[in-house]
Protein backbone atom coordinates (compact mmCIF):
# COMPACT_ATOMS: atom_id res chain seq x y z
CA UNK A 1 0.00 0.00 0.00
CA UNK A 2 1.43 3.40 -0.81
CA UNK A 3 0.18 6.94 -0.54
CA UNK A 4 0.34 8.91 -3.74
CA UNK A 5 -0.29 12.65 -3.87
CA UNK A 6 -1.86 14.24 -6.93
CA UNK A 7 -2.17 17.91 -7.68
CA UNK A 8 -4.93 19.44 -9.76
CA UNK A 9 -3.11 22.24 -11.53
CA UNK A 10 -6.34 24.01 -12.44
CA UNK A 11 -7.38 24.36 -8.79
CA UNK A 12 -3.95 25.26 -7.37
CA UNK A 13 -3.43 28.93 -6.54
CA UNK A 14 0.12 28.53 -5.30
CA UNK A 15 -0.65 29.12 -1.62
CA UNK A 16 2.32 27.00 -0.70
CA UNK A 17 1.07 25.44 2.55
CA UNK A 18 1.84 22.05 1.02
CA UNK A 19 5.48 22.93 0.39
CA UNK A 20 6.05 23.04 4.13
CA UNK A 21 3.57 20.41 5.27
CA UNK A 22 4.61 17.79 2.73
CA UNK A 23 8.26 18.05 3.78
CA UNK A 24 10.04 18.11 0.45
CA UNK A 25 7.49 16.15 -1.55
CA UNK A 26 5.99 19.25 -3.17
CA UNK A 27 7.45 22.47 -4.55
CA UNK A 28 5.98 25.39 -6.49
CA UNK A 29 7.13 25.41 -10.11
CA UNK A 30 8.09 28.46 -12.18
CA UNK A 31 4.42 29.29 -12.69
CA UNK A 32 3.80 29.15 -8.95
CA UNK A 33 1.81 25.92 -9.27
CA UNK A 34 2.41 23.05 -6.86
CA UNK A 35 4.11 20.05 -8.34
CA UNK A 36 5.22 16.71 -6.90
CA UNK A 37 9.00 16.53 -6.77
CA UNK A 38 9.45 13.46 -4.59
CA UNK A 39 6.33 11.58 -3.55
CA UNK A 40 8.31 9.41 -1.14
CA UNK A 41 9.84 12.10 1.05
CA UNK A 42 6.70 12.76 3.09
CA UNK A 43 4.81 10.31 5.26
CA UNK A 44 1.17 9.46 4.48
CA UNK A 45 0.10 11.53 7.49
CA UNK A 46 2.06 14.55 6.24
CA UNK A 47 0.55 14.20 2.78
CA UNK A 48 -2.92 14.00 4.30
CA UNK A 49 -2.20 17.17 6.26
CA UNK A 50 -1.15 18.88 3.05
CA UNK A 51 -4.37 17.69 1.42
CA UNK A 52 -6.44 18.99 4.33
CA UNK A 53 -4.69 22.36 4.51
CA UNK A 54 -4.90 23.11 0.77
CA UNK A 55 -7.22 26.11 0.50
CA UNK A 56 -8.58 25.12 -2.89
CA UNK A 57 -8.78 21.35 -2.62
CA UNK A 58 -6.12 20.93 -5.29
CA UNK A 59 -4.34 18.07 -3.52
CA UNK A 60 -5.69 14.53 -3.50
CA UNK A 61 -3.98 11.78 -1.63
CA UNK A 62 -4.67 8.33 -3.00
CA UNK A 63 -4.08 5.05 -1.21
CA UNK A 64 -2.94 2.52 -3.75
CA UNK A 65 -2.60 -1.22 -3.32
CA UNK A 66 0.39 -2.73 -5.04
CA UNK B 1 4.55 54.37 -4.36
CA UNK B 2 4.36 55.49 -0.77
CA UNK B 3 1.28 55.92 1.39
CA UNK B 4 -0.11 59.40 1.91
CA UNK B 5 1.26 61.01 5.04
CA UNK B 6 4.51 59.09 4.72
CA UNK B 7 7.53 60.88 6.15
CA UNK B 8 8.38 63.55 3.57
CA UNK B 9 12.07 63.25 4.30
CA UNK B 10 13.27 60.17 2.45
CA UNK B 11 14.18 57.39 4.79
CA UNK B 12 17.83 56.54 4.87
CA UNK B 13 17.46 53.07 3.47
CA UNK B 14 20.09 50.84 4.94
CA UNK B 15 22.05 49.20 2.16
CA UNK B 16 24.36 47.23 4.39
CA UNK B 17 23.88 43.49 4.48
CA UNK B 18 21.91 42.47 7.56
CA UNK B 19 23.58 40.08 9.94
CA UNK B 20 20.73 39.58 12.39
CA UNK B 21 17.05 39.42 11.59
CA UNK B 22 14.38 39.13 14.24
CA UNK B 23 10.94 37.97 13.15
CA UNK B 24 8.22 38.61 15.71
CA UNK B 25 5.01 36.61 15.49
CA UNK B 26 3.68 33.08 15.58
CA UNK B 27 1.56 32.64 12.49
CA UNK B 28 2.03 31.97 8.81
CA UNK B 29 3.55 35.37 7.98
CA UNK B 30 6.22 34.93 10.65
CA UNK B 31 6.88 31.33 9.65
CA UNK B 32 7.19 32.10 5.95
CA UNK B 33 9.37 35.14 6.60
CA UNK B 34 11.85 33.15 8.65
CA UNK B 35 11.92 30.17 6.30
CA UNK B 36 12.17 32.27 3.16
CA UNK B 37 15.16 34.13 4.58
CA UNK B 38 16.98 30.80 4.66
CA UNK B 39 15.59 29.52 1.35
CA UNK B 40 16.85 32.74 -0.25
CA UNK B 41 20.32 32.11 1.08
CA UNK B 42 20.54 34.35 4.15
CA UNK B 43 23.22 32.98 6.45
CA UNK B 44 23.09 35.51 9.30
CA UNK B 45 21.22 35.05 12.54
CA UNK B 46 17.47 34.48 12.32
CA UNK B 47 15.31 34.58 15.44
CA UNK B 48 11.61 33.76 15.35
CA UNK B 49 9.94 34.96 18.54
CA UNK B 50 6.36 33.77 19.03
CA UNK B 51 4.00 34.56 21.88
CA UNK B 52 2.41 31.10 21.62
CA UNK B 53 3.62 27.97 23.36
CA UNK B 54 3.88 25.90 20.22
CA UNK B 55 5.57 26.51 16.88
CA UNK B 56 3.53 28.18 14.11
CA UNK B 57 0.62 26.02 13.01
CA UNK B 58 -2.27 26.13 10.54
CA UNK B 59 -4.53 28.61 12.29
CA UNK B 60 -7.32 28.16 9.76
CA UNK B 61 -8.05 24.77 11.32
CA UNK B 62 -8.81 26.32 14.74
CA UNK B 63 -12.38 26.97 13.62
CA UNK B 64 -12.64 23.90 11.39
CA UNK B 65 -11.08 20.47 12.06
CA UNK B 66 -9.99 21.33 15.56
CA UNK B 67 -13.61 21.90 16.56
CA UNK B 68 -14.96 18.91 14.71
CA UNK B 69 -12.55 16.24 15.81
CA UNK B 70 -11.56 15.52 19.39
CA UNK B 71 -8.27 14.05 18.25
CA UNK B 72 -7.25 16.91 15.95
CA UNK B 73 -4.07 18.56 17.16
CA UNK B 74 -2.61 21.72 15.72
CA UNK B 75 -0.93 21.09 12.36
CA UNK B 76 2.58 22.52 12.69
CA UNK B 77 3.70 24.40 9.60
CA UNK B 78 7.23 23.07 10.15
CA UNK B 79 8.42 20.61 12.78
CA UNK B 80 10.78 21.84 15.49
CA UNK B 81 13.64 19.82 14.00
CA UNK B 82 13.31 21.79 10.81
CA UNK B 83 13.91 25.08 12.61
CA UNK B 84 17.10 23.47 13.93
CA UNK B 85 18.04 22.25 10.47
CA UNK B 86 17.61 25.78 9.10
CA UNK B 87 19.39 27.28 12.09
CA UNK B 88 16.35 29.42 12.95
CA UNK B 89 16.32 30.26 16.65
CA UNK B 90 12.69 29.46 17.50
CA UNK B 91 11.73 31.08 20.79
CA UNK B 92 8.26 30.47 22.16
CA UNK B 93 6.11 32.14 24.86
CA UNK B 94 7.86 35.36 23.99
CA UNK B 95 6.04 38.55 23.07
CA UNK B 96 7.62 41.75 21.79
CA UNK B 97 6.72 44.59 24.12
CA UNK B 98 8.57 47.61 22.75
CA UNK B 99 10.86 48.73 19.97
CA UNK B 100 13.66 51.28 20.12
CA UNK B 101 14.13 52.29 16.50
CA UNK B 102 17.26 54.33 17.08
CA UNK B 103 19.16 51.65 18.96
CA UNK B 104 17.56 48.89 16.91
CA UNK B 105 16.54 46.95 19.95
CA UNK B 106 13.33 45.05 20.63
CA UNK B 107 12.20 44.48 24.22
CA UNK B 108 10.71 41.06 24.94
CA UNK B 109 8.25 39.76 27.52
CA UNK B 110 10.90 37.84 29.48
CA UNK B 111 12.60 41.11 30.27
CA UNK B 112 15.39 40.63 27.73
CA UNK B 113 16.31 42.87 24.84
CA UNK B 114 17.56 41.78 21.44
CA UNK B 115 19.43 43.79 18.90
CA UNK B 116 18.41 43.53 15.26
CA UNK B 117 19.68 44.69 11.91
CA UNK B 118 16.24 44.04 10.47
CA UNK B 119 12.96 43.50 12.32
CA UNK B 120 9.91 41.84 10.78
CA UNK B 121 6.64 42.53 12.57
CA UNK B 122 4.25 39.64 11.91
CA UNK B 123 2.22 39.88 15.08
CA UNK B 124 -1.21 39.46 13.56
CA UNK B 125 -4.29 40.53 15.46
CA UNK B 126 -6.41 39.77 18.47
CA UNK B 127 -10.13 39.09 18.66
CA UNK B 128 -12.23 42.13 19.45
CA UNK B 129 -14.01 41.67 22.78
CA UNK B 130 -16.55 44.44 23.45
CA UNK B 131 -16.68 44.99 27.22
CA UNK B 132 -20.46 44.49 27.38
CA UNK B 133 -20.07 40.99 25.92
CA UNK B 134 -17.09 40.01 28.03
CA UNK B 135 -18.61 37.77 30.68
CA UNK B 136 -16.30 35.21 32.38
CA UNK B 137 -16.19 32.04 30.28
CA UNK B 138 -17.13 33.62 26.95
CA UNK B 139 -14.95 32.08 24.27
CA UNK B 140 -13.00 33.75 21.48
CA UNK B 141 -11.18 31.74 18.83
CA UNK B 142 -7.67 32.56 17.81
CA UNK B 143 -5.37 29.91 19.13
CA UNK B 144 -5.22 26.15 19.38
CA UNK B 145 -5.98 26.27 23.11
CA UNK B 146 -9.20 28.20 22.41
CA UNK B 147 -10.31 25.46 20.05
CA UNK B 148 -9.50 22.83 22.66
CA UNK B 149 -11.53 24.71 25.26
CA UNK B 150 -14.52 25.11 22.98
CA UNK B 151 -14.37 21.54 21.76
CA UNK B 152 -14.49 20.28 25.33
CA UNK B 153 -17.69 22.15 25.96
CA UNK B 154 -19.41 21.08 22.75
CA UNK B 155 -21.59 18.34 24.22
CA UNK B 156 -24.63 17.23 22.23
CA UNK B 157 -27.83 18.84 23.41
CA UNK B 158 -26.23 21.97 24.80
CA UNK B 159 -27.18 25.38 23.46
CA UNK B 160 -24.38 27.34 21.84
CA UNK B 161 -24.85 30.99 20.96
CA UNK B 162 -22.34 32.47 18.57
CA UNK B 163 -22.27 36.25 18.35
CA UNK B 164 -21.13 37.39 14.94
CA UNK B 165 -22.21 36.13 11.54
CA UNK B 166 -18.85 36.31 9.84
CA UNK B 167 -16.59 33.45 8.89
CA UNK B 168 -15.68 32.49 12.42
CA UNK B 169 -19.31 32.54 13.44
CA UNK B 170 -20.33 30.46 10.45
CA UNK B 171 -17.66 27.85 11.05
CA UNK B 172 -18.38 27.60 14.77
CA UNK B 173 -22.07 27.17 14.00
CA UNK B 174 -21.15 24.43 11.51
CA UNK B 175 -19.02 22.50 13.99
CA UNK B 176 -21.55 22.84 16.78
CA UNK B 177 -24.46 21.58 14.66
CA UNK B 178 -22.32 18.62 13.57
CA UNK B 179 -21.68 17.82 17.21
CA UNK B 180 -25.38 17.76 17.97
CA UNK B 181 -25.70 21.07 19.79
CA UNK B 182 -28.55 23.53 19.46
CA UNK B 183 -27.11 26.62 17.78
CA UNK B 184 -28.20 30.23 17.65
CA UNK B 185 -26.19 32.68 15.59
CA UNK B 186 -26.65 36.39 16.23
CA UNK B 187 -25.66 38.99 13.66
CA UNK B 188 -25.98 42.76 14.07
CA UNK B 189 -26.22 43.52 10.35
CA UNK B 190 -29.27 42.81 8.23
CA UNK B 191 -27.71 39.62 6.93
CA UNK B 192 -24.76 37.34 7.70
CA UNK B 193 -21.62 38.58 5.93
CA UNK B 194 -23.53 41.64 4.72
CA UNK B 195 -20.72 44.15 5.33
CA UNK B 196 -18.36 42.07 3.19
CA UNK B 197 -20.63 40.45 0.61
CA UNK B 198 -23.88 42.40 0.62
CA UNK B 199 -27.37 41.37 1.66
CA UNK B 200 -28.27 39.19 -1.33
CA UNK B 201 -25.33 36.86 -0.80
CA UNK B 202 -25.65 37.22 2.95
CA UNK B 203 -29.26 36.03 2.78
CA UNK B 204 -28.18 32.87 0.97
CA UNK B 205 -25.51 32.15 3.54
CA UNK B 206 -28.06 32.62 6.29
CA UNK B 207 -30.40 30.24 4.44
CA UNK B 208 -27.67 27.64 4.21
CA UNK B 209 -27.31 27.83 7.98
CA UNK B 210 -31.06 27.64 8.56
CA UNK B 211 -31.29 24.65 6.21
CA UNK B 212 -28.77 22.97 8.49
CA UNK B 213 -30.65 23.68 11.69
CA UNK B 214 -29.02 26.88 12.92
CA UNK B 215 -31.32 29.53 14.37
CA UNK B 216 -30.07 32.68 12.65
CA UNK B 217 -31.07 36.01 14.16
CA UNK B 218 -30.02 38.94 12.04
CA UNK B 219 -30.52 42.67 12.32
CA UNK B 220 -29.98 42.56 16.04
CA UNK B 221 -26.71 43.11 17.83
CA UNK B 222 -26.06 41.45 21.16
CA UNK B 223 -26.15 44.17 23.80
CA UNK B 224 -24.89 42.24 26.76
CA UNK B 225 -23.74 38.83 27.94
CA UNK B 226 -23.95 37.94 31.61
CA UNK B 227 -23.28 34.81 33.60
CA UNK B 228 -26.32 32.85 34.69
CA UNK B 229 -25.81 29.73 36.73
CA UNK B 230 -23.50 27.47 34.77
CA UNK B 231 -24.27 29.30 31.56
CA UNK B 232 -25.05 32.70 30.16
CA UNK B 233 -27.82 35.10 29.32
CA UNK B 234 -27.43 36.94 26.03
CA UNK B 235 -29.48 40.11 25.68
CA UNK B 236 -30.26 41.21 22.15
CA UNK B 237 -31.09 44.69 20.92
CA UNK B 238 -34.52 43.53 19.73
CA UNK B 239 -35.41 42.80 23.32
CA UNK B 240 -34.97 39.05 23.23
CA UNK B 241 -33.03 37.33 25.98
CA UNK B 242 -31.42 34.05 25.04
CA UNK B 243 -30.10 31.49 27.49
CA UNK B 244 -26.90 29.75 26.44
CA UNK B 245 -24.62 27.02 27.75
CA UNK B 246 -21.76 28.30 25.63
CA UNK B 247 -21.15 31.73 24.14
CA UNK B 248 -18.61 32.28 21.37
CA UNK B 249 -17.66 35.74 20.17
CA UNK B 250 -16.72 36.21 16.54
CA UNK B 251 -17.11 39.93 16.08
CA UNK B 252 -13.88 40.77 14.35
CA UNK B 253 -10.25 41.32 15.12
CA UNK B 254 -7.94 44.26 15.60
CA UNK B 255 -4.26 44.37 14.64
CA UNK B 256 -1.83 43.77 17.53
CA UNK B 257 -0.23 47.19 17.37
CA UNK B 258 -1.03 48.77 20.74
CA UNK B 259 2.43 47.89 21.98
CA UNK B 260 3.91 50.00 19.16
CA UNK B 261 2.35 53.24 20.41
CA UNK B 262 5.21 55.57 21.13
CA UNK B 263 7.63 53.65 18.91
CA UNK B 264 7.45 56.40 16.29
CA UNK B 265 6.29 53.97 13.62
CA UNK B 266 3.53 55.15 11.31
CA UNK B 267 0.45 53.28 12.58
CA UNK B 268 -3.02 53.63 11.05
CA UNK B 269 -5.31 50.65 11.59
CA UNK B 270 -2.17 48.56 11.23
CA UNK B 271 1.56 48.97 10.73
CA UNK B 272 1.67 51.10 7.59
CA UNK B 273 4.14 49.95 4.95
CA UNK B 274 4.94 50.73 1.35
CA UNK B 275 4.48 48.13 -1.39
CA UNK B 276 7.78 46.53 -0.37
CA UNK B 277 6.68 45.73 3.18
CA UNK B 278 8.89 48.46 4.62
CA UNK B 279 7.49 50.49 7.50
CA UNK B 280 8.10 54.18 8.07
CA UNK B 281 11.27 53.19 9.92
CA UNK B 282 14.11 51.83 7.90
CA UNK B 283 15.01 48.30 8.95
CA UNK B 284 11.51 47.53 10.24
CA UNK B 285 9.17 45.53 8.01
CA UNK B 286 5.66 44.27 8.55
CA UNK B 287 3.60 41.46 7.06
CA UNK B 288 0.37 39.59 7.67
CA UNK B 289 -2.76 40.64 9.54
CA UNK B 290 -0.99 43.48 11.41
CA UNK B 291 0.27 45.17 8.26
CA UNK B 292 -1.50 47.83 6.21
CA UNK B 293 0.44 48.03 3.00
CA UNK B 294 0.27 50.12 -0.15
CA UNK B 295 -1.21 47.85 -2.79
CA UNK B 296 -0.01 49.07 -6.20
CA UNK B 297 -2.92 47.53 -8.14
CA UNK B 298 -5.61 49.14 -6.01
CA UNK B 299 -3.87 52.42 -5.29
CA UNK B 300 -4.73 52.33 -1.61
CA UNK B 301 -3.63 50.98 1.72
CA UNK B 302 -4.92 47.46 2.36
CA UNK B 303 -5.07 45.30 5.44
CA UNK B 304 -6.60 41.87 5.07
CA UNK B 305 -7.12 38.98 7.44
CA UNK B 306 -6.49 36.19 4.98
CA UNK B 307 -4.30 33.17 5.61
CA UNK B 308 -3.11 32.86 2.02
CA UNK B 309 -2.19 36.55 1.76
CA UNK B 310 -0.36 36.47 5.10
CA UNK B 311 1.92 33.62 4.04
CA UNK B 312 2.80 35.36 0.77
CA UNK B 313 3.29 38.57 2.71
CA UNK B 314 5.83 37.00 5.06
CA UNK B 315 7.79 35.68 2.08
CA UNK B 316 7.69 39.12 0.44
CA UNK B 317 9.01 40.73 3.62
CA UNK B 318 11.89 38.24 3.66
CA UNK B 319 12.83 39.20 0.11
CA UNK B 320 12.66 42.90 0.94
CA UNK B 321 14.85 42.34 3.99
CA UNK B 322 17.48 40.74 1.76
CA UNK B 323 17.35 43.60 -0.72
CA UNK B 324 15.43 41.57 -3.36
CA UNK B 325 12.28 43.57 -2.90
CA UNK B 326 9.36 42.99 -5.20
CA UNK B 327 6.12 44.87 -5.20
CA UNK B 328 3.64 42.99 -3.02
CA UNK B 329 0.50 42.89 -5.11
CA UNK B 330 -1.36 39.70 -4.28
CA UNK B 331 -4.88 38.97 -5.39
CA UNK B 332 -6.64 38.69 -2.03
CA UNK B 333 -8.10 35.24 -1.50
CA UNK B 334 -9.84 33.53 1.35
CA UNK B 335 -11.98 30.50 1.86
CA UNK B 336 -14.34 29.05 4.45
CA UNK B 337 -15.96 25.66 4.95
CA UNK B 338 -19.50 25.80 6.24
CA UNK B 339 -21.94 22.87 6.46
CA UNK B 340 -19.85 20.86 4.02
CA UNK B 341 -19.79 23.65 1.43
CA UNK B 342 -16.64 25.52 0.40
CA UNK B 343 -16.89 29.29 0.11
CA UNK B 344 -14.13 30.98 -1.88
CA UNK B 345 -13.43 34.65 -2.45
CA UNK B 346 -10.91 36.34 -4.70
CA UNK B 347 -10.41 40.02 -5.41
CA UNK B 348 -10.66 43.43 -3.80
CA UNK B 349 -14.10 44.95 -3.43
CA UNK B 350 -14.49 47.06 -0.29
CA UNK B 351 -17.42 48.58 -2.16
CA UNK B 352 -19.20 47.72 -5.38
CA UNK B 353 -21.61 49.18 -7.92
CA UNK B 354 -23.16 45.94 -9.09
CA UNK B 355 -23.43 42.28 -8.07
CA UNK B 356 -24.43 39.55 -10.49
CA UNK B 357 -25.40 36.16 -9.10
CA UNK B 358 -25.67 32.91 -11.02
CA UNK B 359 -27.31 29.90 -9.46
CA UNK B 360 -30.29 29.74 -7.13
CA UNK B 361 -29.25 27.30 -4.44
CA UNK B 362 -27.76 28.58 -1.17
CA UNK B 363 -25.06 25.90 -1.41
CA UNK B 364 -24.14 26.41 -5.07
CA UNK B 365 -23.82 29.83 -6.68
CA UNK B 366 -21.42 32.44 -8.05
CA UNK B 367 -21.54 36.13 -7.19
CA UNK B 368 -19.49 38.63 -9.22
CA UNK B 369 -18.79 42.07 -7.82
CA UNK B 370 -18.23 45.02 -10.19
CA UNK B 371 -16.67 48.42 -9.58
CA UNK B 372 -16.88 51.01 -12.34
CA UNK B 373 -17.95 48.31 -14.75
CA UNK B 374 -14.95 46.08 -14.06
CA UNK B 375 -14.93 42.74 -12.30
CA UNK B 376 -13.46 43.41 -8.86
CA UNK B 377 -14.26 40.26 -6.89
CA UNK B 378 -15.88 36.86 -7.03
CA UNK B 379 -17.52 34.82 -4.32
CA UNK B 380 -18.14 31.21 -5.25
CA UNK B 381 -20.02 28.68 -3.20
CA UNK B 382 -19.73 24.95 -3.77
CA UNK B 383 -17.87 25.04 -7.10
CA UNK B 384 -14.07 24.99 -6.77
CA UNK B 385 -13.43 24.63 -10.49
CA UNK B 386 -15.70 27.57 -11.36
CA UNK B 387 -13.84 29.55 -8.70
CA UNK B 388 -10.50 28.65 -10.26
CA UNK B 389 -11.63 30.04 -13.61
CA UNK B 390 -13.16 33.18 -12.09
CA UNK B 391 -10.02 33.81 -10.12
CA UNK B 392 -7.91 33.58 -13.29
CA UNK B 393 -10.26 36.11 -14.90
CA UNK B 394 -9.49 38.47 -12.02
CA UNK B 395 -5.75 37.92 -12.30
CA UNK B 396 -5.94 38.90 -15.96
CA UNK B 397 -8.05 41.97 -15.10
CA UNK B 398 -5.51 43.03 -12.46
CA UNK B 399 -2.55 42.64 -14.78
CA UNK B 400 -4.16 44.79 -17.48
CA UNK B 401 -4.54 47.54 -14.93
CA UNK B 402 -0.78 47.81 -14.37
Amino acid sequence: MSTIPEIDRELCIGSGNCVHLARGAIELDDEGVATIVDGTSATPAQLQQAERSCPTGAISVLEVDH
Amino acid sequence: MTPAGWPSVPRAVDDTRPREVIVVGGGTAAHRCAVELRRDGFDGKVTLASGESQPPYDRTLVSKDMLADHTADAVALSERCEYERWDIDLRLDLRAECVDRDSRVVGLSDGSTERYDRLALCVGGRPVVPPELDAPGVIVLREAEHAARLRKGMVAGRHLVVIGGGFIGGEVATAAIRSGLRVTLVEAAAQMLEPILGDLVGARVAQLHRDNGVTVRTGTPANAVSSKGDGFEVSLADGAVVDADIVVLGVGMAPNIDWLDGSGLCLDKGVVTDEYCQSSADNIFAAGDCARWWHPDYGELCRVEHWDTAGRHGAAAAKAILGNQQSFAPLPFFWSDQHGVRFQWAGHAPSWDDIRIEGDAPDCFVARYFRSGRLAGVFVVGQPRVFARARRELVETASTRR
